[in-house]
């Protein structure tokens, strides 16, 4: 029988259930040598050391239920738990440390985490130190979107839908109006992924400088997501129905690096490859629509059918390297380049799924054959010029070029009319651009662990086929850092830059996307006054400021505050300004080395203003009576508060008690002030404020039943309350154009409780 | 006129050369630090026993779990432990000193310390003595660095578990002085990173270090890969690419349009529909139309603020790889 006081200079001792654990020949490596005869190190041990008990126990087993008071989907969003009822609570630790004189090297931990829901996780980690590590990783993420949508599809297959037997539109009618058998149809619709995500990772000591590192991802995303199918391509006349599109995807991703590193000079080599598959590369619909003007015969219901296409097929491989070198015992040279490839070259689609709409040109081409090269490198030189004085200068390149094909596409309008002629077909804009960055910081050492820095930055960035073909941006810094002024320490950083574009040509686009003389050199799409915000001039300001403060060993504090402003140019539309504040207070009270209380509370506000012109021809964008402009503003308070009491029985002689509590609030609100000219044309209406709040409480205790056994009992109160006017009272068919699934916007008010026995060993 | 190229090329020479014996030598008020006044070297303890009479479990500074870490294995010839590494010494230095009484009782502390406020270079030169390689390649001069920050800062170097290296315990760390992100992730739309709270309904699924590279990174705000595209790539891989029709700001940046922690509105997104598309598209009839009040229920239906609002019909807004998908809408 093994003593549960231990020296602390002993080994973990490994239970049976471990080693059965270990027996299901997960990994081969070698293990024999993790048993250890604990007592008898311990007696020899004993001799030079004091005993202690041992702190914490190396392996750990929960075993318990959930109980969920109601049904909601959305509480369980990311944990899974999502019907009310029982669930099992199953955690696990297994672990062997090596004696630490024992000159044995290896150790390994298996460990999982909800086992018992659908957010499940497992690890393996094993590390013969100094020769080799390896890592499993499974996770479980569930994604849970809503439960309470309603659709007339049903899946013939994944990626056919087609609507219910006894769908049946009104004739005459071309909207939802017509949809006489809607609510009959109509079938409960849950929506939500799940990704099943293994990380494998490796890495072998070669020698005394070289390792190899390997790490290997495989990630399987399956479920649905919303996407809507749409006929008609005027602005007239289309017409949508929002689809549970299915997710079926798999990414491997494989980087191996080969390195070398010593105390003057590091040197890296490698590759990283990442291939996305998806099994579904197109999405059919069945049309619930009756005829609609502008659309060939024969579209409408029952016949016809449209067709989307779902995310293709690529791949991306990159060549990788690094080196530096520390030049002398103040100055390092680094750099690191890579060069990638993006590829995509999935069959290309027919113009549209409907044999019966006239075609005069072919697809230009079987598959895109789309490829982006992408470089990157960066160069920095750091120095500590002077005792106090320090450098570092960067500079950084990064390249996408883009080479896909550009062709003519005299397409289809989404399956609903005859092919547009030829000369009225569309060219693709396979976007490239280059970016280069240089900066310089300087940074000064005061005494007390304090240290001031300032620095410059220049970018240069270049684009092809968009509004802006180059722009520069300008950037000041300076900053003071402060860890050792008594009891507190503080960050304060603030940068101005200024952001130059060369020309702003807005209808670049358009005309590059067009057969040359089909459209007006002033032609354009976007007014002439739009400025991209990614694109336009701009005056940006941060300040960000962190001081923490420990008035008493007992007691922290801390502030935050953070604030960011961009200014674009006045006389245009588009993002005229946005500016984002936060304040953040957090505290920590520990007035007994059992008990604490912490609390914290942040305060945002973000805000953006636009403009705009509401326009149909020449006439209506000049005539500043159709202006328009929109202010949003955000504003979040997020509290927690937490109290925990840890061991407080340990003094009086109990076996240990633990118990806390813990609040959180996050309150979201956002409101969208519209603006215009009053106009029977434009009338503008006052919106609902957006609104989530999020309100989390929980009550748990454990307690200690013996040496290595305890019982943990926690309760959790969740309360999410959420208004949208975008989801609000919106049936499938409020909208006449577009048939919706109807769901409502996220609210529940649950209780969990869990119960759970814990076995440490 | 022809010799300028001639005398260009000459001072770009001498400064090359100038450079590179500076590089090589060292700057001068660095050297001048290093001074040799003859006294005798620090003596090193007996190790870590004489460590443990004090700094064992229930003492003021317990250090006892450092056996459990991979600093205390005396078997792997590069830690800290091996023979002739000086155990807790080989970061601490050599420490006899601090081991005998003053005559006020006091004791001296060891000759390097970790405590707040020593230096971070001085600290974190005894870290990066044995770490290197491509996790640390990037940290002099990045951000944490510039900043001032020591490894101990975030790690505990000391514990058997160290929270900052662990999916659930990671942000906790992070949040100490990154409070706005803390605030971001209790948002009902965030990726799934551990908030403050251990409530499950806020169960982390992901890591700060899923994306960052705390030690400095190839590409911006720390990020471990070279591009903020490339980092999301590696989870949204569908959302590479290339397409036919390609959404320039979303192959440019996907924080254009999302912020990465968590945000008011669905989908990470950084504005409200159609308000935050029209940000950038305002062409004529539907797209320029002033949206408010009068498109939502009672007063009105409007298609683009309802439902999927823009996306009911510009489906596939990263981008699109059919023949006809001109608008994103196929």
């Amino acid at each position: 029988m093994k003593s549960t006081k231990n020296s602390i200079l002993g080994a973990r001792p490994l239970g049976t259930v471990s080693l059965g654990l270990l027996a299901l020949g997960l990994f081969a490596l070698p293990v024999g040598a993790w048993a250890q005869d604990d007592d008898e190190k311990d007696s020899d041990q004993a001799a030079d050391t004091k005993e202690v008990e041992l702190s914490p126990f190396a392996n750990e087993f929960s075993l318990g239920l959930y109980y969920l008071g109601d049904d909601s989907y959305r509480y369980g969003k990311y944990s899974g738990l999502t019907d009310d009822g029982i669930e099992p609570l199953l955690d696990f630790r297994l672990e062997q440390r090596p004696e630490w004189d024992s000159g044995d090297t290896v150790r390994w931990r298996l460990q999982g985490w909800r086992l018992g829901l659908d957010s499940r996780r497992l690890e393996f980690t094993y590390n013969d130190q100094g020769t080799q590590k390896f890592g499993f990783d499974y996770r479980e993420i569930p994604n849970n979107r809503f439960s309470d949508g309603q659709t007339p599809y049903r899946a013939v297959n994944a990626g056919l839908w087609e609507l219910a037997p006894e769908w049946s539109v009104a004739p005459g009618s071309s909207n939802t109006l017509g949809f006489v058998n809607l609510q009959e149809s109509l079938v409960d619709l849950r929506v939500d992924t799940k990704r099943n995500r293994m990380d494998l990772d490796y890495e072998r000591k070669l020698g005394p400088n070289w390792t190899l590192d390997v790490d290997f991802r495989h990630e399987v995303k399956d479920g649905t997501r919303t996407l809507g199918g749409i006929f008609g391509h005027s602005a007239a006349n289309p017409r949508s129905v929002i689809l549970a599109a299915p997710v079926d995807w798999t990414t491997d991703i494989v980087e191996a690096m080969f390195e070398y590193s010593t105390a003057r000079v590091q040197f890296g080599v490698g590759a990283y490859a990442s291939f996305f598959s998806n099994d579904e590369s197109s999405l059919t619909f069945q049309n619930a629509y009756g005829y609609r003007n502008g659309w060939a015969p024969g579209v409408e219901f029952p016949d016809a059918y449209g067709r989307l296409a779902l995310e293709p097929d690529n791949s991306y491989l990159q060549f990788k390297t690094y080196g530096g070198i520390n030049l002398n015992p103040s100055t390092r040279l680094t750099a690191d380049f890579s060069y990638g490839k993006m590829e995509q070259d999935e069959a290309l689609m027919p113009w549209s799924v409907n044999p019966d709409l006239a075609v005069h040109t072919p697809v230009p081409l079987d598959s895109l054959n789309a490829e982006v090269n992408t470089t990157m490198l960066n160069l920095r030189l750091t120095s500590q010029l002077a005792r106090a004085l320090g450098l570092a200068v960067n500079y950084h390149y990064d390249d996408r070029d883009n080479k896909t094909p550009r062709e003519v596409w005299p397409y289809i309008g989404a399956d609903s009319q005859d092919q547009r002629a030829f000369e009225d077909g569309r060219i693709n804009l396979p976007y490239s651009f280059t970016k280069h960055r240089a900066d310089a910081t300087m940074t000064y050492r005061l005494p007390r662990a304090a240290r001031l820095r300032a620095g410059v930055e220049y970018s240069d960035y270049s684009r092809d086929y968009q509004e802006v073909s180059d722009s520069n941006e300008l950037t000041w810094l300076v900053g003071m850092s402060a860890r050792g002024w008594g009891s507190g320490s503080l960050n304060l950083d603030l940068r101005t830059s200024d952001r130059d574009v060369d020309a702003y040509s807005g209808n670049a686009p358009l005309l590059a996307s067009w057969l040359p003389g089909r459209v007006g050199a002033d032609d354009y799409e976007n007014h002439p006054l739009l400025r991209k915000y990614y694109l336009a001039d701009r005056d940006r300001d941060e300040a960000r400021l962190r001081a923490d403060f420990a008035p008493d060993p007992t007691v922290n504090l801390g502030f935050s505050a953070s604030y960011a402003k961009d200014d674009y140019a006045d006389g245009y539309f588009g993002l005229t300004d946005a500016k984002v504040r936060a304040l953040s207070l957090d505290a920590g009270w520990y007035p007994q080395e059992h008990i604490s209380l912490t609390a914290f509370y942040t305060k945002e506000k973000y805000e953006a203003a636009q403009a705009a012109r509401s326009f149909f021809n020449d006439a209506s964008a000049n005539d500043p009576a159709n202006d328009w402009s929109a202010d949003t503003t955000d504003k979040v308070d997020t509290w927690n508060f937490a109290l925990n009491f840890t061991d407080i029985g340990k003094d009086r002689g109990w076996s240990g008690v633990d118990f806390g509590f813990d609040y959180t609030f996050s309150n979201t609100r956002s409101d969208i002030l519209v603006a215009a000219a009053p106009s029977p044309f434009n009338p503008v209406g006052p919106l609902p404020e957006l609104q989530a709040k999020l309100r989390t409480f929980t009550l748990w205790g454990s307690f200690q039943l013996n040496g290595h056994s305890s019982v943990r009992l926690a309760a959790e109160n969740s309360e999410l309350s959420t208004t949208d006017w975008a989801l609000d009272g919106v049936a499938t068919d409020t909208l006449a154009n577009v048939l919706l699934l109807g769901e409502d916007a996220a609210n529940y008010d649950l209780w969990l409780v869990s119960a759970s026995w814990n076995y440490r060993f | 006129m022809k010799q300028a190229p001639g005398k260009v090329i000459h001072f770009a020479r001498l400064a090359i050369l100038l450079g590179a014996l500076w590089c090589l030598a060292g700057p001068a008020g660095a050297q001048s630090e290093v001074t040799d006044d003859g006294a005798e070297a620090p003596e090193y303890s007996k190790g870590v026993r004489q460590c443990m009479t004090c700094h064992r479990e229930g003492r003021e500074l317990p250090a006892h779990e450092i056996f459990f870490t991979t600093m205390g294995i005396k078997g792997d010839p590069n830690a800290p432990f091996a023979d002739g590494n000086h155990d807790c010494e080989a970061c601490h230095g050599p420490s006899a000193e601090h081991l005998r009484r003053q005559p006020d009782g006091s004791r001296l502390p060891p000759p390097v310390t970790f405590a707040k406020g020593e230096p971070a270079e001085k600290q974190n030169e005894v870290c990066m003595s044995c770490h290197q390689g491509q996790q640390l390649f990037h940290w002099q001069g990045s951000t944490h660095d510039l900043e001032g920050n020591a490894c101990v800062d975030c790690h505990d170097v000391h514990a058997v578990n160290d929270a900052v290296l662990a999916v659930e315990t990671q942000p906790a760390v992070c949040y100490e002085c990154h409070q706005e992100q803390r605030a971001q992730f209790l948002r009902q739309s965030r990726h799934p990173v551990q908030g403050t709270t251990a409530a499950l309904s806020h169960v982390g699924l992901m890591a700060c270090t899923d994306c960052h590279q705390p030690h400095g990174g190839p590409g911006p705000a720390l990020l471990a890969r070279n591009t903020v595209n490339e980092s999301c790539y590696e989870c949204h891989a569908e959302k590479r690419g290339p397409f036919l029709w390609e959404h320039a700001p979303v192959q440019e940046d996907c924080s254009n349009c999302h912020t990465p922690h968590g945000s008011n509105y669905e989908n990470l997104l950084v504005g409200r529909q159609p308000f935050l598309c029209q940000q950038c598209h305002l062409a004529d009839f539907h797209v320029s139309t002033v949206y408010s009040g009068t498109g939502i229920p009672p007063d009105g239906r409007d298609q683009r603020m309802l439902g999927k609002q823009c996306l009911n019909c510009h489906v596939q807004i990263h981008g699109s790889n059919h023949p006809g998908g001109l608008g994103q809408t196929r």
